[in-house]
């Protein structure tokens, strides 16, 4: 119990600190307006009507408005604080506390995202509904599966994240995995929904777990049925299974090579 | 019984050497070069319960590769450690409950928060119940006189605060072993005093240990009972506060500064050195203070006069110099 509570309370000053950040927080919002509204003029003039592999513009755009959420609510920042505290040593006063690092990591970034989704969820919901308005296929029968995967999809980002960032232990430079898992995710779901794609990549990509950060959540958004409600985030709950057992291996095997720079 | 004791402590770093030039460079890419730096080399230590001990060399000696190996954080190359009666590679989280730390250069406090919140923060960590949390805030708050500014945020606090607000964080589990890195790095003179008060009180009151780097002589005067030097990861002198004054900070230095240049009186068992054409003076004074101000008062057109200890890089140096004589 205190175990968990400690983390709670990682948490919640996390949430409290992020508040802070006010500033930083209106200015993404311009940010993922202007994203959504660039994208919508795009997809409005390759729709002059009807669909487009099964998605009509309205659930294209909305499906746009959840990628990004999810991309907006998770962040990368975990990658970028775990990378530098390795690199610099920092790490070495992280060590001190009777906290397991991952799990105080973990805390922390959910405490920053849980801001973050309240805000940008609010945001989402009224672009969605001004720019293109309500989405029919959408159902109350949704949310429940809806939210399950948006937080998966969060987690899953964040573990391989941590992931990546944990290779520091291992290599001096691991900017280039960031990026090529940044562009995988990108290409597969984020940008494009997964049916755009050729048949065999689809194949590849339902193989892999970039498409279950963005894809997922936003697939069971605009035209959810429990048949792939449940293949999605069993997928995604495998994923994410996966990458919290190979972030820890890889952290309990890392701290024991720590040399810490700066003496 | 022994609070922390190490045998033939090693740690050597094996690090990659960065060729300069795009040639060197490639050929380092398919064969990298590595050497071995020795940080720690064989040290041998034990330090009872209660002790102050105060970790003193230059940069570079292997203070903090130590530390860190003490506190479990870096892996030992070869040799034996055991802090509170524990191996901290095989028992880093038990240890860090009974553990705390300070480093000067480094904030544990979240900066955009009030000092009360990280304090909440930290007293859930290491597993204090509320009631326990609220007595031990207040009692630190008392001896280190934060009530006034415990609800502001960390960022608008003067450095002196913030690490009265550092050294309470580190006190609120109340451990039993205390490692302060430069606690008193950049703090005025009332606000050096009053961080080593509450370590002292703490020693006096709890029976903590307390293992202090610093750069300050006053540091290790008014706190250390017991003195190590090292450099090149080995140590060179251990000794008590007593002997190390006796040998080694009994030197003062005294500046004075004149109108017009002057000639000293005759002065004995005194290094002189004539700075500006005479307008300066500086002198290191051994055991014989009194007598050499006496002497001085005689002086005319005096516009400036200090007194102060050498700086620790001199008495660190006049150690080596001495060990040099001996060896």
């Amino acid at each position: 119990m205190k175990q968990l509570r400690k983390y709670f309370v990682i948490m919640r000053v996390s949430f409290t600190n992020t508040l802070t950040y006010r500033g930083a927080i209106f200015a993404k919002f311009i940010f993922y307006t202007l994203f959504i509204y660039i994208f919508m003029s795009l997809w409005r003039a390759i729709y002059q009507e009807g669909s487009v592999h099964g998605y009509d513009y309205v659930q294209i755009v909305w499906y746009l408005i959840m990628t990004e959420f999810v991309g907006f609510a998770s962040g990368a920042d975990i990658y970028r604080t775990m990378n530098e505290e390795i690199k610099t040593g920092a790490i070495a006063y992280q060590l001190n506390r009777p906290t397991h690092y991952v799990a105080y990591q973990y805390a922390n970034a959910l405490g920053q995202s849980i801001v973050n989704i309240l805000s940008f969820g609010v945001l989402a919901i009224v672009l969605g509904y001004v720019f293109v308005g309500p989405l029919e296929t959408f159902s109350m029968h949704t949310v429940v599966p809806l939210i399950i995967s948006i937080l998966l999809g969060i987690t899953l980002n964040f573990f391989i994240c941590m992931l990546i960032g944990l290779t520091a232990f291992y290599v001096e430079d691991n900017y280039a995995f960031f990026l090529i898992y940044q562009k995988a995710t990108f290409m597969l779901g984020m940008f494009l929904p997964l049916e755009f794609l050729p048949g065999w990549l689809q194949k590849i990509s339902q193989n892999l777990p970039f498409s279950y950060v963005h894809w997922a959540p936003a697939r069971i958004l605009v035209d959810y049925s429990p048949e792939i409600g449940l293949r999605l985030i069993s997928f995604q709950l495998i994923w994410t299974i996966a990458a919290v057992i190979l972030t820890l291996l890889c952290y309990s095997t890392g701290v024991k090579r720590l040399v810490v720079n700066g003496g | 019984m022994a609070i922390i004791r190490t045998k033939d402590l090693t740690k050597t770093y094996h690090t990659r050497i960065k060729a300069e030039g795009l040639k060197a460079g490639f050929s380092s890419l398919l064969k990298p070069e590595y050497k071995d730096v020795t940080a720690v080399n064989g040290i041998d230590l034990e330090i009872e319960k209660g002790e102050i001990i105060a970790f003193i060399g230059p940069n570079g000696a292997g203070k903090s590769t130590f530390i860190k190996m003490l506190c479990g954080i870096l892996y030992p190359t070869s040799g034996e450690i055991s802090v509170l009666g524990m191996s901290p590679i095989e028992k880093r989280r038990s240890l860090t409950m009974k553990i705390g730390t300070v480093f000067g250069q480094k904030s544990q406090l979240w900066f955009h928060l009030p000092a009360l919140d990280s304090f909440t923060l930290l007293a859930a960590i290491y597993e204090i119940s509320d009631a326990e949390r609220t007595r031990r805030v207040g009692e630190l708050s008392e001896r280190l006189d934060l009530t006034e500014f415990l609800t502001t945020p960390v960022r608008r606090l003067s450095l002196g605060q913030r690490i009265r607000c550092e050294i309470a964080a580190s006190l609120l589990h109340e451990p039993q072993l205390l490692f302060l890195d430069e606690p008193t790095i950049g703090l005025d003179i009332v606000g050096k005093q009053a961080v080593r008060e509450v370590i002292l009180e703490s020693n006096r009151d709890r029976g903590t240990t307390v293992f202090l780097t610093s750069h300050d002589p006053m540091d290790v005067e008014h706190l250390a009972q017991r003195t190590v030097v090292i450099d090149n990861g080995k140590i060179v002198v251990d000794a008590s506060l007593e002997q190390l004054k006796r040998e080694y900070i009994k030197e003062r230095v005294i500046e004075i500064s004149f109108v017009t240049p002057q000639r000293l009186p005759q002065l004995d068992n005194v290094k002189v050195t004539v700075e500006e054409g005479g307008l300066k003076v500086r002198l290191m004074v051994q055991d014989n203070l009194e007598e050499i101000l006496r002497n001085l008062s005689t002086l005319e057109g005096i516009a400036d006069i200090t007194i102060s200890h050498p700086p620790m890089e001199e008495i660190i140096a006049s150690i080596f110099r001495k060990q040099g004589e001996v060896g």
